[in-house]
């Protein structure tokens, strides 16, 4: 039977204010944990939860507090509560015709990146899922994600490269086939943009391919035996089997690299700069923020951090439109 | 006896583990990027100083401050390279009052990055470190310094940013090329220049030899016509005067030299490979491009010399800037910091300065005209820099802020239009468009 509680108290006050104090702490824990269960979960999942708040949630909180205001890196009277706009920003946002142009840019380059890189991950997953030697496979794979590990500034400037006007391999090549003046990929204001889908492509669809796969050794090969037996052609089967198996990928693939896409990067790697291409052809709107924020004038940075809010406002609808349609097929 | 771990055992044990952790964490560490200069261990007044990898590559630095830190015991000058987001750091705590870096490089004065560096409170004032530095070259740094490049590094009065080499636009050119059609010089005026090129082009055909090139930046290309067109290339506002008769004869100067296919597309697209093939005869560039030529195609086929203008006249000279190190604001040891670079880049540093100069960057300071390059005759290929050192001489610097980028970028935005086979854009509309723009995103600017 256990100790009546009036006893164990006085028990404790005869032992002196440092064990009142211990087991005071003793019955506050024990409370915590009936409710909230065992409190050293909170002690290991302590770092983690401050570098997320370091880290992460504090630089979103910052930028947000940043797209209403004048912030200037140049002019240090502009930074914290000095600096607050209200609504300016967004004023001159709906105003700012190069933003809208740039907006127009990027979505014309995401209207093509985001099927190109769908069609050819899938077709990509597709041809390696049909090696049945592991071996093989292995090495295709590999090959598949090779662009996505190797750095970007090395890639972008092979395919400089590739592109130069004179010297390029690839107009050095049209040029073999009797092509007098080939295109000056790169150079030309009607080509830029339409030249800068391609690296882009090529630099992200091999993860895309590697979800796709993983989403293809996920589906039962006896649905595929039994289709065979009963007749169905490899067309058919990829039609009827794999497509409609791999939807809870395609919206993890959509949800992940659909949207407006800003190619930053990309662009100022092949174009050197934030020059948004030639005449500004491919200037898409992550060129442009970088630009108002790190390279022109007194650095708006505020005002960036708007046009970077709307964009992410933007694609954050485009990831509803996503979840709303394949709601039903979601992994 | 049990061997299972208690529940109470391994907490104490992650205890003690994280215990020693966070023990080893507040241990101090080597910055990142120190590349061990070699320096003695740790103790006594350590200088670290960030620089760009293409500094410490083509310049000794470390070597320097190796031989710094054994003529003076008890400081330890470590170089380190720079590293994606050091500014913001730096800027932080300098906000909060301990700077971990003493000294920074490699801003350009008259340009862009100098004046950002001062108007942010980046760097501090070096005048009184300098007067008190007991370096043999301190003193000597500012009296010997070419004039325009002291005045480009001065803000307010107050001395900035100390520069080891300056560079200006330049006419780079092959000698081998000019000479087979008659040509001994460098054309002086944009006429003489349009000829030659014209000259190369016929000569050149079978070879491909694009006779000119310029680079795509307002200052390399449209930018230096118009120094060499106006005495005072700069209006009230401190843009350049888009909208002068000289600005407009620039642009069709630049147009008429791109449509006679006397340049590559566009006037630069792909110069570089060009140049390096030997398909190009001339590049309108920073005068290291022609050491860069030199390097290829030897001393005697590429020379420089300074850019033709409108009328042979100096007019503005060119665009030029320094490559300058100074002192972060709040720095601790910043009178080390000093003395450091007073050791390095100081004018009695003869050696330093001959690295300088073979590097294809410009020395700063006249006497390494008078004891290296007219007194040494192992420095006779690079008589070409008096030249350039007399053109910056009266060159008018950029004015003192950060617009100039503003201009850059719509310059380049107009001038491809402008040039773009079938355009209908004229060099005046090409102009106008380029002011009303850059005059729209000043506004911007200003609070």
């Amino acid at each position: 039977m256990s100790q009546p509680r009036v006893e164990r108290v006085d028990q404790v006050r005869e032992q002196g204010t440092g064990a009142v104090a211990t087991q005071f702490l003793r019955e506050l824990l024990g409370l915590r944990r009936e409710k909230w269960g065992n409190l050293w979960g909170y002690v290991f999942i302590a770092p983690a939860v401050l570098l997320y708040f370091v880290f992460q949630a504090w630089p979103i909180l910052r930028g947000l507090f940043m797209a209403f205001s004048d912030y200037r890196w140049l002019i240090p009277q502009t930074h914290g509560w000095a600096g607050f706009n209200g609504l300016a920003n967004w004023v001159e946002m709906f105003r700012d015709e190069t933003f809208w142009q740039s907006f127009l840019i990027a979505v014309k380059f995401s209207l093509m990146f985001v099927p190109l890189t769908l069609i050819l991950s899938l077709l990509t997953a597709v041809l390696i899922s049909q090696i049945n030697n592991g071996f093989s496979a292995a090495i295709y794979r590999v090959i598949a994600y090779m662009p996505v590990i190797l750095p970007i500034s090395i890639g972008m400037l092979v395919w400089v490269k590739l592109f130069d006007v004179r010297f390029g391999y690839l107009n050095v090549l049209l040029q073999d086939f009797g092509m007098a003046n080939p295109p000056n990929w790169l150079g030309s204001p009607k080509m830029a943009l339409y030249t800068m889908v391609l690296p882009t492509v090529w630099s992200k669809f091999g993860s895309w391919t590697l979800l796709f796969l993983i989403g293809i050794y996920n589906i039962n090969r006896e649905i595929y035996e039994a289709a065979r037996v009963d007749g169905a052609s490899g067309w058919r089967q990829f039609l009827n089997i794999t497509l409609p198996l791999l939807k809870p990928v395609f919206t993890l693939v959509l949800v992940l690299g659909s949207g407006v896409v800003s190619v930053t990067e990309e662009s100022m790697l092949l174009f050197g700069g934030t020059t948004g291409g030639p005449a500004e052809s491919a200037l898409t709107t992550g060129v442009y923020l970088y630009r108002t924020a790190f390279i022109h004038g007194d650095m708006r940075m505020g005002y960036a951090a708007t046009l970077s809010l709307f964009l992410g406002l933007v694609n954050m609808l485009i990831t509803v439109f996503v979840f709303t349609t394949l709601r039903s097929e979601r992994a | 006896m049990s061997t299972r771990i208690t529940r109470r055992t391994f907490l104490k044990m992650t205890a003690t583990g994280l215990a020693g952790a966070a023990l080893a964490a507040c241990q101090p560490l080597p910055a990142p990027g120190a590349t061990g200069t070699g320096a003695p261990a740790a103790e006594g007044k350590v200088v670290r100083i960030i620089l760009p990898s293409w500094a410490t590559g083509e310049i000794p630095f470390d070597t320097t401050a190796r031989q710094f830190n054994e003529a003076n015991p008890g400081v330890n000058v470590q170089i380190q390279t720079d590293f994606e987001g050091w500014e913001t750091k730096v800027l932080a705590q300098i906000s909060a009052g301990k700077v971990e870096w003493s000294g920074v490089g490699i801003a350009s004065s008259a340009s862009s990055s100098l004046p950002r560096w001062i108007l942010t409170g980046l760097v501090q004032p070096l005048d009184d470190l300098i007067a008190a530095s007991k370096e043999k070259g301190a003193v000597d740094m500012t009296t010997d310094m070419l004039p325009t490049l002291r005045a480009a590094s001065t803000h307010d009065g107050k001395f900035y940013g100390i520069p080891y080499s300056f560079e200006n636009i330049s006419f780079n050119w092959r000698t081998d090329y000019f000479d087979a059609v008659g040509a001994k010089e460098a054309p002086k005026d944009w006429e003489t220049w349009l000829s030659i090129a014209q000259e190369i082009k016929k000569w050149g055909a079978d070879k491909k030899i694009i006779p000119s090139a310029f680079i795509e930046d307002l200052d390399a290309s449209v930018g230096s016509l118009i120094y060499g067109s106006l005495d005072q290339p700069f209006d009230d506002n401190m843009i350049l005067k888009w909208d002068s008769p000289e600005a407009v004869e620039a642009l069709t100067f630049y147009k008429k030299m791109v449509d006679g296919e006397l340049t590559p597309p566009h006037g630069f697209d792909g110069w570089l490979d060009a140049y390096y093939a030997g398909q190009l005869a001339s590049v309108q560039a920073q005068s290291s491009r022609g050491v860069w030529g030199q390097l290829s195609f030897g001393t005697d086929k590429v020379t420089t010399s300074p850019v033709p203008t409108r009328d042979g006249k100096p007019h503005a000279g060119t665009p030029f800037w320094g490559n300058c190190v100074a002192v972060l604001n709040k720095a601790p040891n910043a009178q080390e910091a000093l003395d450091y670079f007073a050791y390095t880049m100081g004018p009695q540093n003869v050696d330093f300065q001959k690295t300088v100069i073979k590097t294809g960057k410009t020395p700063v300071y006249e006497s390494a005209y008078k004891a290296i390059i007219n007194g040494d005759p192992q420095f006779k290929t690079y008589a070409w820099m008096n030249d350039m050192r007399d053109q910056v001489d009266h060159s008018v610097a950029r004015p003192f802020n950060n617009y100039f980028s503003i201009q850059d970028t719509y310059y380049r935005k107009y001038i491809v239009q402008l040039v773009e086979p079938g355009s209908t854009m004229t060099p005046e509309e090409c102009a106008k468009h380029i002011l009303e723009d850059s005059q729209a995103e000043i506004a911007k600017q200003k609070l």
